[in-house]
């Protein structure tokens, strides 16, 4: 087990690092000058010049990198341009709100996406069976930002059921920080009416987050189910008399969320990815809203740290899928390092 | 912070979350509001929002006319536009003169204001915020001073006196672009000789009629109204400003659409603006006016085949005006030339309004060698900039039916200005909206035409334009200025290097609630004053 676990994070440092360098070249190969673009319009030569060596700009690309990952061993992930603050100090500003939104995105993906997966497979052929295919057929094959843009559209321009986006209502003071995440802050500090008013902020960006992958959930409960509810130690478990719900839950479901375990710790990366139209569209403060604006002015720095921040996050993911494997089915041995 | 919660308790307190959120009035915070202040008086609150943050605030680093709106309404400068105006009147100078050589200007300031944190404004301050933007150089406030200012010496408490390196008759003319800060901040927070820029990138002390109270980046931030300010604001001005980031531009609309702002920002497109008081005629209303911007576009002549100046003149030719001008649906007119009808010393009825001649495109593009064009050119344009995307579809149009191939190319604000920077990487055409920021014409002629100008991405050499940029900027007086801008105009028309494509209509939308809007010309687009703005 210890071998194995070595053995993967050794395998998830690599990638990490071979992300960095992707990204690195990446972000410097696009024709721009952050300095200029720093500097704004209408700056002098000997300023540009001046944010051009201070930004390390002048240095040959190697060099770059090099002090890049030497900064990324002391916990230094540059300076952004745009807010002239640490990245590390922007992260942790801005992540708090990004994963309060995939964590509330994955709930509502956990919750309806696998149970709908399910009452599918057991009305197999039936009408709650071919509506739950055609429903996650047109919630995946809609784009997340259409999505959200109708969520938006509905709930709030017609319907004004949810407010239009940002954390909090104007002038309302967030509750005492903990982990910065909204909704866990006042659950934890015992702020009853700011927990609704956060909750109801978070609802439509974690719906709209959540729908495109809840259907490839559901899709991908019920091709599993099937695959189980055909096989001989099914039958063999009626036949020994236990009741529907404990073989559909207690064996069929348990066999059938191996692979979707799988898929799901690979979706949980996407979600991270998908914060960036979400957040645009909701204007939620987290960091693929951060992003966005660290893209749209070529701010280098924050670009890197939070594509270093998504890749771990997605390694992480995959790691922990890897390691819960043997909980869902014992065959599966860590030991021989399979 | 200990936090210990039992199963149980964790239980009834996610059965209470979910109810609370039940619970939550539908919507607690749309529109234009007043809500109990701690003295029980209603504070009435004007709700705006823009497509992007506001950083960097710096004063003597701003650039973006987003960034501007909280600066202006934050700080003061020594002399301001009459509103809706080109004559200046006094800010936090009441008084100046110039010598007789024009080479420096005396300021009387004004005695008995203060900024936001209680500091006495004098002559001190003055001096900083000057001898700051020369050392920091960047962005407006120095491209407004064209290399004019020499130094800023205090005479007294409430006298400062400006010496220059020529006589820059325009120089009383740019002080609006200049806000005023404190000495002691300065004093107080510089490290390492930054000129406590690191402060000043997320503080703001000024002594306008708004106090700087909270900005949480790309979220919002807020502005209270200063009761100790030393002018009078007008009855019913708003005790506070909320101005939010909403950088989706079909949520903004529909911000709008629903009357959840009181104000939009010219950064949402002229036909949303007007569409929105269409939809929702009786909470939205808009308010036009004459502006100086224009949406011009570039031809790169330093890149074959568009070095042909008759090639460029087909192009010139061959575009469609009036289906621009129908594009803006009456929010436009069709324009001159590079400036604007109305800016200050153009020769009313000595232009022509341009227009679409494809016979004469014809001939240009045979006297230039490619009767049956046969060749492809590149159009740069910003994503997500509507009006500059149907230039590029309207050019393309015209184009084909000349045998000449456009290609369109949408890139991010940032590829796009990083490729136009540089002659090579530059499209044949870009898009530009843009006029000049200040009565002195020939700080822009020297930005988009000069030699090295920042936004010069035609890169076509014009001694001519150089030479009037230099005598206009280094004349004794203003008498000879109208000739040399006319001049200017004749020379971009005939070299076509900077066509004007469309003069829109300013359309500035608010809620109906709201009055006291003046739309301030000299802006590239609009930047609220707040403080003329009150509740009808």
């Amino acid at each position: 087990m210890g071998l194995y676990l070595v053995r993967r994070v050794g395998l998830a440092v690599l990638t990490v690092l071979g992300v960095t360098l992707l990204t690195f070249l990446i972000s410097h190969v696009v024709p721009g000058d952050p300095a200029r673009l720093a500097a704004g319009p209408d700056a002098t030569a000997s300023s540009i010049a001046a944010i051009r060596q201070q930004m390390g700009l002048n240095l040959p690309l190697q060099v770059q990198y090099g002090h890049y990952l030497d900064g990324l061993v002391h916990l230094d992930l540059g300076h952004s341009i745009v807010t002239q603050d640490s990245v590390s100090t922007d992260l942790s500003n801005y992540f708090p709100a990004t994963l309060e939104l995939v964590i509330a995105a994955f709930v509502i993906y956990l919750l309806i996406g696998i149970p709908l997966g399910v009452l599918a497979a057991l009305t197999r052929g039936r009408w709650p069976d071919a509506a739950v295919r055609l429903g996650t057929s047109v919630l995946y094959a809609v784009p997340l930002f259409l999505t959200a843009l109708w969520l938006q559209y509905f709930f709030t321009y017609r319907w004004r059921l949810f407010p239009q986006g940002n954390e909090l209502p104007p002038f309302t003071d967030p509750p005492t920080r903990i982990t910065g995440m909204y909704v866990l802050d006042s659950l934890l500090t015992g702020n009853w009416s700011l927990l609704g008013t956060s909750l109801h902020y978070l609802v439509l960006p974690a719906v709209s987050l959540a729908l495109g992958l809840l259907a490839i959930a559901a899709r991908f409960t019920r091709a599993s189910m099937l695959t189980e509810l055909d096989k001989d130690y099914v039958k063999m478990a009626y036949l020994k008399g236990l009741s529907k719900a404990r073989v559909i839950v207690k064996h069929a479901l348990r066999n059938s969320l191996i692979p979707v375990v799988t898929m799901t710790g690979v979706q949980f990366g996407y979600f991270i990815g998908g914060t960036v139209l979400v957040e645009t569209v909701y204007g939620w403060p987290g960091i693929g809203l951060y992003s966005y604006n660290a893209i749209t002015s070529l701010d280098y720095a924050p670009i890197l740290g939070v594509t270093l921040v998504s890749s771990v996050f997605f390694v992480a993911a995959n790691l922990a899928v890897d390691l819960l494997y043997p909980v869902l089915d014992p065959r599966i041995s860590l030991l021989k390092g399979r | 912070m200990k936090i210990d919660t039992s199963r149980r308790d964790f239980m009834k307190l996610a059965a209470g979350t979910a109810a609370g959120a039940a619970a939550v009035p539908l919507l607690n915070a749309c529109g234009s509001s007043g809500s109990s202040s701690s003295s029980g008086a209603k504070a009435t609150t004007l709700f705006t929002a823009d497509i992007a943050d506001i950083a960097p605030i710096d004063p003597a680093q701003y650039s973006s006319t987003i960034t501007r709106t909280m600066i202006r309404n934050v700080y003061e400068p020594l002399v301001y536009y009459q509103l809706g105006g080109y004559s200046l009147q006094p800010r936090l100078a009441t008084s100046w003169t110039g010598s007789p050589d024009g080479l420096s200007y005396t300021f009387k300031l004004r005695q008995g204001v203060r900024f936001h944190n209680g500091a006495k404004f004098t002559a001190g301050d003055v001096k900083t915020t000057f001898d700051r933007v020369l050392a920091i150089g960047q962005n407006v406030p120095t491209a407004s001073l064209s290399g004019s200012l020499k130094s800023t010496t205090v005479v007294d408490d409430h006298t400062v006196r400006f010496d220059l390196n020529f006589p820059y008759v325009y120089f009383t003319q740019i002080l609006p672009k200049i806000p005023i800060i404190s000495a002691a901040d300065v004093t107080a927070h510089q490290v390492k000789n930054d000129w406590a820029h690191a402060w000043f990138s997320k503080n703001a002390n000024g002594t306008g009629l708004y106090k700087f109270t909270k900005w949480v980046p790309d979220q919002y931030y807020t502005l209270e109204r200063n009761t100790a300010w030393w002018s009078t604001a007008p009855a019913g001005a708003f005790d506070r400003v909320y101005s939010s980031v909403i950088t989706d531009g079909s949520t903004y609309r529909e911000q709008l659409d629903i009357g959840q702002l009181d104000l939009a920002s010219d950064w949402i497109s002229i036909l949303d603006k007007v569409n929105a008081a269409k939809a929702a005629p009786s909470t939205v209303k808009t308010v036009p006016g004459s502006m100086l911007l224009q949406l011009l576009m570039q031809i790169n002549a330093s890149k074959p085949p568009m070095d042909n100046k008759l090639l460029r003149q087909a192009v010139v030719a061959a575009f469609p005006y009036e289906k621009m001008l129908s594009y803006y649906q009456g929010y436009s007119q069709l324009p001159i030339g590079i400036f604007a009808r109305q800016y200050p010393g153009i020769t009313q009825g000595a232009y022509q309004p341009v227009a679409q001649d494809m016979a004469k495109a014809r001939s240009l593009l045979a006297q230039a060698g490619h009767p049956h064009g046969g060749f492809t050119l590149q159009y740069n344009t910003p994503a997500g900039t509507e009006d500059d995307s149907e230039v590029g579809l309207l050019l393309q149009g015209a184009l084909s039916q000349l045998g000449i191939g456009l290609n369109i190319v949408s890139v991010p604000v940032s590829t796009w200005v990083a490729k136009g920077a540089n002659a090579s990487t530059a499209g044949h055409f870009n898009p530009q909206f843009d006029a000049p920021e200040t009565p002195d014409p020939f700080q822009w002629l020297q930005k988009m035409l000069g030699k090295n100008g920042y936004l010069n991405w035609s890169y076509a050499p014009l001694p001519q334009i150089d030479q009037i940029i230099h005598q206009g900027q280094h004349a004794a007086d203003t008498s000879s200025n109208a000739a040399l801008l006319n001049q200017a105009m004749s020379i971009a028309l005939d070299e076509a290097v900077l066509i004007p494509i469309a003069h829109p209509t300013h359309v500035a939308t608010l809620n109906s609630g709201v009055d006291g809007y003046v739309f301030d010309v000299l802006d590239l687009q609009g930047v609220p004053k707040f403080w003329p703005l009150h509740g009808s």
